[in-house]
């Protein structure tokens, strides 16, 4: 292949390249409109809150979330706007949904105890203890912070990255070429474990338990209760038979419940 | 004479004819009868006339300053060119004149072919003093053939008074070059202080009833250095309004305004802009290009005094500006916040302006302030407002007073610095503050039941900029088109360019038929050559390249390298693969005349070109029909 050919392949490359790193941004500005305005209308609902217009403050940051301002800080003041509100099962919902972006907030901890604490005051067990199941425990406070589209779309320029070095070594230039593959190729493993880290997270299906519950043995309300599931406690789904899912608790123990007693995260 | 519309027929019936004076109730019919006695618009009158001329006026009244236009139509039915002279007119000036001209031709069984030509002028006359105006008879000539047109009267009014008032700012009068379409810059004052607002505008003038238009897009607002430059007015179609300069009646179209704040002190200079306009186009006429500029600007900065500088004054505070204070509450519940808003309003670079900063306040918690411009920008210039809103949280119960708050600014009509002040804010607290949970290190959002207010929990965020990016984590991404096309463009390319590259090899892979011919090609075009060379009478260079191309042909044609082989073995190698006689005997022959061209081209000098190119193209021929025999 000569040079000239290469030359113009690699170029128009590039610009594919290029534009497709564009895509995400517009996509998730699409989903965000005004930036401007939400910010204005956090600050008020903030006011509020101030003031102690709670369920004010709760309806406007349900309007910036369905405005698609999905903001750990949004869920958080939500959380807060619900407690003072006495909504407590809401404020847990909130809490464990801010904590799901940003896994590393005391605060959100914080409060999540305060509120459960006073759902449950004499529960010993501690309903939103660490668990420590499954590969998307482990990955979580690594990857959470990076956002999914961040990651999905250095997924996309690692790859294209990738086989640009590998055209730059069919044009004979090994050295360049191979530095350029080295380079791309460990950046397409980072941002490949990012992207599967953010996917097990995904497919790491929470919940959060509406009113104290049964848990049975199987997907049925004629199956035998096996134990309990207190109201405001965390648990993870691990499977889903028509209105039915099979969830385990923080302590490990699992069965099985309706999906109208519970709400995800 | 042809009649050529209402007014027209007016200003010919009221001409004065050899002095004699018509009674207008008798006018009509006897001037009718005139001008069909004289040449009217029938067949018969236009046949009896070799030369007529008519002249008319679009209107019959007009005031100082107006521009009036002249038709004037000379129909000639005589060969030779139409040469038009306008009689004087005191009190006109000519501004401008255009020519048009047709020829029609018609046949007629009694006269045969007849040539008409007909020519329109039309003048732009400036009317320059009131009262009845005459405009002297027009003379149409061809040859000595000449015709008058009547004379015409023009009735003059002293102009109106500007419908609306003048606008501030010097204007100078057009050059005797520019009249009667001029552009120019206007400013509300050549001096300024670094900071105060000036405002620009492009303007053109025009006298009434100039037809003209903008050749071009109009010129955009420059870029100026040294200044601060706000556009405030730039319609898409522009508005007349009327003007007097010096005494004269002008149309004025603002194009642009602009609000300048200087950035320093000094002298400054607004370059000129260009303009191109077109007059009197129709679908008739191109028109007439006129290139207009305006004249540079000069604009003198000075330096705020700095005498009576205030301390706290801000450089950007220079503006006619009004300062005040208010909250949205003068009594509220203890543990509940009051939102104080300060607003800084008034004419200038609002954006720029410095509100007093809130820091603290005795009795209150001070949070930061959100702070807002309203920004008004219209031909009147920049103005607005900038507002702080500061929320403020009693700390304790009673009677809170919010002070006063106070900010320098300098007044450019004044050309002083003034002092704005608010005045002072009274709140009413009910209640006692309850004291801070422990463990919440922001104000208390306690509200509601009781027991949600004795609950102990984090304060909420404050100040999230919900438009950063990555913000957002609620989009799944590898659900979405572009992941899996971005993942997978890539490689397309990749495999694109290889599957391109290897596809090109097989088609250019050499075949058997493919290279002969391909060889065969290569040998025409060497006869061509040697065509060419003996055309030009260079025989040996002929000789060379047919010896060349038969060599080719032959190699390939019998899969032995010819080349280097002396005719002979040539000879040999063709009749041993079944080559014909007709072909061997005289390729051998000019194979030998080749050879002696080699070494003695002068002896080439008595051929004829032409019979050996004939020579040649047989040999070709045969060599290229030629099929081998397949060697046993």
């Amino acid at each position: 292949m000569n040079r000239r050919t290469t030359s113009g392949w690699l170029t128009a490359l590039a610009v594919i390249g290029l534009s497709a790193t564009s895509l995400p941004t517009r996509w998730a500005r699409a989903e965000v409109f005004a930036p401007a305005t939400l910010s204005r209308d956090f600050a008020s609902a903030r006011e509020l809150m101030l003031k102690g217009e709670a369920k004010s403050a709760a309806a406007l940051y349900e309007s910036l979330l369905e405005r698609g301002a999905v903001h750990p800080d949004v869920y958080f003041n939500l959380g807060n706007a619900y407690a003072r509100s006495a909504r407590w099962i809401n404020a847990i919902v909130a809490y464990e949904r801010s904590l799901r972006l940003d896994p590393t907030a005391e605060d959100t901890k914080a409060n999540l105890r305060a509120v459960r604490g006073r759902l449950a005051p004499n529960q010993s067990e501690a309903p939103d203890a660490p668990a420590d199941h499954g590969l998307a425990d482990l990955v979580e406070p690594w990857v959470a912070p990076i956002s999914r589209n961040a990651a999905a779309a250095a997924l996309v320029i690692a790859h294209a990255a990738l086989v640009l070095s590998l055209l730059v070594f069919r044009t004979g230039r090994r050295v360049l070429g191979g530095v350029l593959g080295a380079a791309s190729l460990v950046f397409t493993l980072g941002t490949t474990s990012v992207s599967a880290g953010h996917y097990l997270m995904e497919g790491d299906a929470r919940a959060v338990v509406l009113e104290t519950t049964a848990l049975r043995k199987g997907p049925d309300s004629r199956f035998e209760q096996t134990t309990e599931a207190p109201a405001g406690a965390r648990v993870r789904i691990l499977e889903s038979r028509g209105t039915w899912h099979e969830v385990q608790k923080t302590d490990g123990t699992t069965g099985w419940l309706s999906a109208t007693d519970l709400e995800r995260v | 004479m042809e009649l050529t519309g209402a007014r027209a027929w007016r200003a010919q019936i009221e001409t004065r004819v050899a002095g004699a004076r018509a009674r207008r109730a008798f006018a009509f019919p006897l001037s009718l009868a005139a001008a069909l006695a004289v040449g009217g618009s029938s067949r018969l009158g236009r046949a009896a006339e070799p030369l007529s001329v008519t002249a008319s006026l679009e209107t019959g009244s007009a005031e100082v300053g107006d521009v009036v236009t002249l038709n004037v139509r000379v129909v000639s039915r005589i060969n030779g060119s139409v040469e038009v002279e306008l009689g004087t007119t005191d009190g006109l000036s000519v501004l401008s004149q255009s020519r048009s001209e047709s020829t029609a031709i018609s046949w007629s069984s009694n006269r045969g072919q007849s040539l008409t030509r007909e020519v329109g002028v039309r003048i732009e006359l400036e009317v320059e003093r009131a009262g009845t105006l005459v405009i002297e008879p027009v003379t149409a000539r061809v040859g000595r053939t000449s015709a008058k047109s009547s004379p015409l009267k023009l009735r003059v009014a002293l102009g109106r008074a500007p419908s609306s008032p003048a606008r501030s700012g010097a204007m100078t009068a057009p050059d005797a070059n520019e009249a009667p379409l001029f552009i120019r810059y206007r400013v509300d004052g050549d001096q300024a202080f670094v900071g105060e607002q000036i405002l620009l505008h492009l303007e053109i003038f025009a006298r009434p009833g100039l037809n003209f238009g903008l050749e071009d897009r109009a010129p955009a607002p420059p870029e100026l250095d040294g200044f601060w430059r706000e556009i405030v007015f730039q319609p898409q179609r522009l508005t007349r309004r009327d003007e007097r300069i010096q005494g004269r009646p002008y149309h004025a179209y603002t194009v642009w305004s602009v609000a300048l704040f200087p950035l320093s002190a000094g002298a400054r200079t607004i370059e000129p802009v260009r303009m191109t306009f077109v007059r009197n186009r129709s679908i008739f006429d191109a028109g007439q290009r006129l290139r207009r500029r305006t004249r540079p600007r000069m604009l003198s900065i000075d330096p705020l005094p700095t005498e009576g500088r205030p301390a706290d004054f801000v450089n950007t505070n220079v503006g006619d500006y009004t300062l005040s204070a208010r909250v949205d509450a003068d009594r509220v519940q203890a543990n509940k916040a009051v939102l104080l808003t300060l607003e800084l309003r008034g004419a200038g670079n609002i954006s720029a302006t410095k509100l007093p900063e809130v820091t603290a306040l005795d009795g209150f918690r001070v949070f930061p302030p959100t702070l807002e411009d309203e920004v008004q920008r219209g031909p009147g210039g920049v103005q607005g407002a900038k507002r702080a809103e500061i929320l403020l949280m009693p700390t304790r119960g009673g009677r809170l007073e919010i002070p006063s708050f106070s900010m320098s600014i300098f007044d450019p009509l004044a050309k002083a610095y003034r002092r704005l002040s608010t005045s002072a804010l009274r709140i009413a607290v009910d209640g006692n503050i309850t004291a801070q949970a422990p463990g919440s290190s922001g104000p208390s959002d306690s509200a509601g039941p009781p027991e949600a207010a004795a609950l102990s929990l984090a304060p909420i965020r404050f100040g999230s900029d919900l438009g950063a990016p990555g913000g957002p984590h609620a989009t799944t991404p590898w659900t979405e088109p572009w992941f899996v096309a971005g993942l997978a463009l890539p490689w397309a390319v990749f495999v694109a360019v290889w599957g391109s590259e290897r596809l090109r090899i097989a088609v250019r892979r050499q075949t058997p038929a493919r290279r002969r011919r391909s060889t065969a090609r290569r040998a025409r075009g060497r006869l061509k050559e040697a065509r060419e060379a003996a055309q030009a009478g260079r025989l040996a260079d002929a000789y060379s390249a047919f010896l060349e191309a038969v060599l080719s042909l032959g190699t390939e044609k019998l899969g032995v390298n010819l080349n280097g082989q002396t005719t002979e073995q040539i000879q040999a190698a063709l009749v041993d693969r079944g080559a014909p006689i007709s072909l061997v005997s005289p390729l051998a022959e000019e194979l030998q005349t080749a050879d002696f061209a080699r070494f003695a081209p002068g002896g080439l000098e008595d051929r004829n070109p032409d019979k050996v190119l004939e020579r040649w193209e047989h040999i070709f021929a045969a060599l290229e029909g030629f099929e081998p025999k397949e060697v046993p």
